[in-house]
């Protein structure tokens, strides 16, 4: 009670300091000037009355101080004080300032980043209503051989269990694109959904309803549900939406309602998921299955619970469920990366520091007579040592500020370098937790950079410096430089060899052989939208004919999976009494040369092939190999889905998915493409040109072509070789670039670091250098004597991040393509270059001061 | 931030200064210094200057309130009075004194029959 009065009157005493301290200068004069009176009456003298009234009194300003510190919160009026004072010798030293606040808005700016791209992908990657009670679920005798449960399953588990609240099925991106028609058509993303599987997050239809069990029913009138982005955008955000019909895969259907915006947002339509009935009761077709587990129940107890439904027989082989709640399976596959991310921006962030320390203790050489002065004057240590903390805390605010600046200006681009596959309603931002995680860096990093130096130079005793100045850098300061550069150097080497293997391992990435020449071709997806099989077929051949009419197009051919693209379609070819997997494609004439593999033998297929009911099949060399060993491939027949083919050429093996898989090259078999061979719905075939050489407005004729030719046509992304096979080492590319610009920022403030700290003990040294020099040192003995200084520093930092780059760089080894992760010749590269920057860092500034007029050093004093 | 007992509870000034304020009513600094001085018998040396932040402590703890008004010289000043709390604070704090000078008081009879 008397505490809490106590307090709120010391608060409003804070608003009210110059008031009470008026008020009480006020009494103390009447105090005196009462008490003067009385001396007087008692026969004094009016200057002896005066005296003797201040004698009784004591010393004023004493009670002043003491007054000061009750009537408010001292400490506060304190830190005030040397946050005041902090800001003033701040600005004294605007160079120092404003290398140490740059150094730390780099750092604190690349944490803030990072931390808000990992802050999207681990702290609130599912976005919705109690998250933890939502799972994916599985049957299967280990985790890793677990299958999607069956339609039967779900309806097992809905009436026999009150596990859970919600459980449904469906495909929340849908698998290859849809021709949806609201006038227009187009290729769309069609997810599926069972009655109670949109529930299951918690989604519910801004207007209409959600799906029923009536509508998975077959048979049952199609009706769909839209996505918000396709409300918006195809249907003008109409409230009267529901009602309306679309064609979706060639069948009408009625729109019953519109989803919420975020949820999977480049789903544009769902419709009821309707199980064949012949697949009811199959584990495994590739349908997740997510359930809403009753509130309060554990994970693995609703697993035992469920596994108990399973029957005998099934139990008797050891199937379980596993329940994998959305969180888990969301964030899986993060973890390396964002371990990676952390490590690298610690590690920065621990050099900024570093940096800062050693400027801080460097500058504090220049201080020692300020600090004794006061400390003579009665300043104690913890209040010297609070004084050079406000300061720190002045530059790492000042850091921090300029840090969250950065981060926010360059955010996007930094999210669109991140190798994080975030989900896609979940978008990184400078929110609270962001600017919460700043604020704590700051005052971290303030302590952190700012303590070892307060230590230190609070301990400066009064007699060392007031006594005469210090001439020479005390060995103490030096030496305590000389370590942080053996810090910050290990610490960049571990950065700089990180950043060099992506580097090298990119290159090596990029200097791969696919077997054909993506740069110089240009693709284009198409898709009719009549889907009666001849007439597709006659489309992409009268296509093919009008896209070879373009002036400057040297070959062009059409395939239904290019390659690289890591989806595969493949077959088990029996070759003499064996099975082997067979990469298989479809392909119209023009397809080979237009993608530039070498034919080995026999010849191309040409249009004369298509007529009819084209039969003709091409091998790559390794099928040739395997199918027909030992013989000559062409001319050789066989039969592959009821029909027979014709090899009539041997081209190169090309490869079928992306480099980074690493996946066994397969054999591969291109087929003709013929009438009634339709892909799945929606499927198109993608038109492949090599032009002769580049042609301003390919892509405006390709598009035109593709529309002029035939009635309805789909087309998509009409782009070159080299930026559809830029996106297939997107995850690579990202890797390498944020790695190595972190890399680089470690090196810029190790050498930053390196440089000032050698630029203040040199500049410490002019005298002695100049009585050296006066002596007869020359200029290079005398640089070789400040670089030396640094140099062993350096080198003892190359050997600890040495050991330490070994240590760690295992940690990226599964993002090396073809390069180990302690590749001796990138270490090698990574530890001369840094040893040579550093080095030029130390003799910069040693070089400017051995220049120097020995009469004018020896006058520096 | 909390009142230092050492000071105000157990030490003399702060109950001093309670008592003055009880036998005279409102006064203002100095008297109240020379009152305690009085009282002392002038055996007190006191620094007035102390007497200020004690009032400040006892002020903020709400046993006293201030106000401005006229000394008999006619000299602007600044009043202290008890305020109810006070009342009671300074029948506490008597009763605590009593109590500490008398369990001293047996400690040094104490120390008498044993010598």
């Amino acid at each position: 009670m008397s505490r809490l009065r106590v307090f709120l009157s010391r608060l409003r005493g804070l608003m009210r300091d110059r008031y009470l301290d008026r008020d009480l200068q006020q009494q103390i004069q009447a105090h005196l000037e009462e008490a003067t009176d009385d001396f007087m009456r008692r026969g004094l003298s009016y200057e002896e009355a005066r005296r003797a009234a201040l004698r009784s009194f004591g010393g004023v300003a004493q009670a002043r101080e003491v007054h000061r510190d009750i009537r408010s919160f001292a400490w506060l009026g304190d830190a005030a004080r040397d946050a005041r004072y902090a800001l003033r010798t701040v600005q004294r030293t605007p160079g120092f300032a404003g290398v140490a606040i740059l150094t730390l808005a780099l750092a604190i700016g690349a944490a803030t980043a990072i931390f808000s791209v990992i802050d999207a992908a681990l702290l609130r990657p599912v976005p919705y209503d109690k998250p933890e009670q939502i799972v994916s679920v599985h049957v299967g005798k280990t985790f890793e051989q677990r299958l999607g449960p069956s339609a039967v399953d779900i309806d097992t588990w809905r009436t026999a269990t009150g596990v859970f609240t919600h459980l449904g099925m469906g495909r929340l991106t849908g698998g290859r694109p849809v021709i949806v028609d609201a006038g227009a058509p187009e290729r769309l993303l069609v997810g599926t959904a069972s009655k109670d599987f949109l529930e299951v997050f918690g989604v519910v239809p801004i207007l209409g309803r959600p799906f029923t069990s009536d509508d998975s029913r077959p048979g049952s009138p199609l009706v769909v549900l839209v996505g918000h982005r396709y409300w918006q955008t195809r249907l003008t955000e109409a409230v009267d939406a529901v009602g309306r019909s679309v064609v979706v895969d060639g069948e009408r259907a009625t729109i019953v309602g519109v989803l919420p915006a975020g949820f999977y947002p480049d789903t544009m339509v769902w419709r009821p998921h309707v199980p064949p009935a012949n697949m009811a009761a199959m584990r495994g077709t590739g349908v997740s299955v997510y359930g809403r587990l009753r509130p309060a129940l554990e994970i693995n107890s609703a697993a035992r619970d469920l596994t108990a439904s399973l029957t005998p027989a099934e139990r008797e082989r050891e199937l379980q469920v596993w329940l994998t709640s959305l969180y888990q399976e969301t964030t899986t596959g993060y973890g390396r990366t964002v371990a990676v991310l952390s490590g690298a921006v610690g590690l920065i962030l621990l050099i900024a520091c570093v940096n800062v320390a050693g400027l801080l203790l460097a500058r504090g050489e220049t201080r020692q007579s300020e600090l004794a002065i006061r400390k003579s004057i009665g300043a104690s240590r913890g209040r010297l040592i609070r004084q050079l903390l406000a300061e720190s805390a002045v530059l790492a605010t000042a850091g921090a500020v300029a840090g969250v600046l950065l981060t926010y200006l360059t955010l996007d681009a930094i999210v669109a370098l991140t190798p994080l596959r975030l989900p896609a309603n979940v978008t990184p931002a400078v929110n609270l937790q962001v600017l919460a995680f700043a604020l704590t860096l700051s005052i971290i990093t303030s302590v952190a950079f700012g303590l070892a130096p307060a230590l230190k130079l609070s301990g400066t005793s009064v007699t060392a410096s007031t006594a005469g100045r210090v001439r020479y850098s005390s060995a103490l300061t030096r030496r305590g430089g000389q370590m942080l550069i053996v810090a910050e150097v290990a610490m960049a080497l571990v950065l700089l060899t990180g950043a060099a293997l992506m580097i090298r391992s990119f290159s090596k990435v990029l200097a791969i052989d696919v077997g054909f020449e993506p740069d110089a071709m240009v693709t284009m997806e198409v898709v009719p939208v009549d889907t009666n099989p001849a007439a597709q077929q006659a489309y992409y051949v009268e296509l093919l004919r009008h896209v070879r009419q373009i002036p400057g197009v040297a070959a062009a051919g059409a395939v239904d999976r290019p390659p690289l693209d890591g989806s595969g379609s493949y077959t088990d070819a029996q070759a003499h009494g064996r099975a082997i997997s067979i990469a298989r494609r479809t392909v119209l004439p023009g397809y080979f040369e237009a993608v530039g593999l070498p034919l080995r033998q026999g010849r191309f297929p040409t249009d004369a092939d298509s007529h009819g009911v084209p039969s003709f099949a091409v091998v790559s060399e390794s099928a040739a190999r395997a199918i027909f060993p030992g013989q000559d491939a062409v001319g050789q027949q066989f039969v592959l889905r009821n029909k027979s083919w014709t090899v009539v050429g041997v081209v190169g093996d090309a490869r079928n998915k992306s480099p980074l898989i690493h996946d066994p090259q397969r054999p591969d078999l291109y087929l003709a493409y013929q009438p009634g061979e339709r892909g799945p719905v929606g499927s198109g075939l993608t038109v492949v040109v090599r032009p002769v050489a580049r042609i301003p407005q390919l892509a405006a004729q390709l598009g035109d072509a593709a529309r002029a030719v035939g009635p309805a046509v789909i087309v998509e992304r009409i782009r070159s070789g080299r930026d559809w096979f830029g996106d297939q080492i997107a995850t690579p590319r990202q890797r390498t670039t944020l790695l190595s610009l972190l890399g680089g920022l470690g090196l810029l403030l190790t050498l930053v670091g390196i440089f000032a700290t050698t630029a203040y003990a040199v500049a410490r040294r002019t005298h002695e250098v100049g009585i050296r020099m006066a002596l007869g040192a020359r200029v290079g003995q005398m640089i070789g004597a400040i670089v030396l200084d640094a140099a062993w520093p350096v080198a003892l930092g190359l050997a600890i991040g040495l050991a330490g780059a070994l240590a760690v760089t295992r940690v990226i080894a599964s993002f090396l393509f073809d390069v180990p992760p302690t590749d001796p010749l990138t270490f090698g590269a990574a530890l001369a270059a840094l040893a040579a920057a550093a080095l030029l860092a130390a003799w910069i500034p040693a070089r400017r001061a051995a220049h120097v007029d020995p009469v004018k050093a020896l006058r520096a004093e | 931030m909390t009142p230092d007992k050492q000071d105000v509870l157990y030490g003399s000034l702060g109950l001093m200064i309670l008592k003055t304020l009880e036998a005279l009513g409102p006064l203002h600094g100095y008297r109240i210094a020379r009152r305690i001085e009085q009282i002392s018998g002038n055996q007190l040396a006191m620094n007035q200057g102390t007497l200020y932040p004690a009032l400040l402590k006892l002020e903020q703890a709400g046993w006293i309130t201030s106000k401005w008004t006229a000394s008999e010289s006619g000299r602007r000043v600044k009043a202290y009075a008890l305020t109810k709390a006070g009342k009671k604070q300074v029948a506490v704090q008597e009763a605590e004194w009593q109590k500490a000078t008398g369990i001293v008081g047996r400690f040094l009879e104490i120390q008498e029959d044993a010598s």
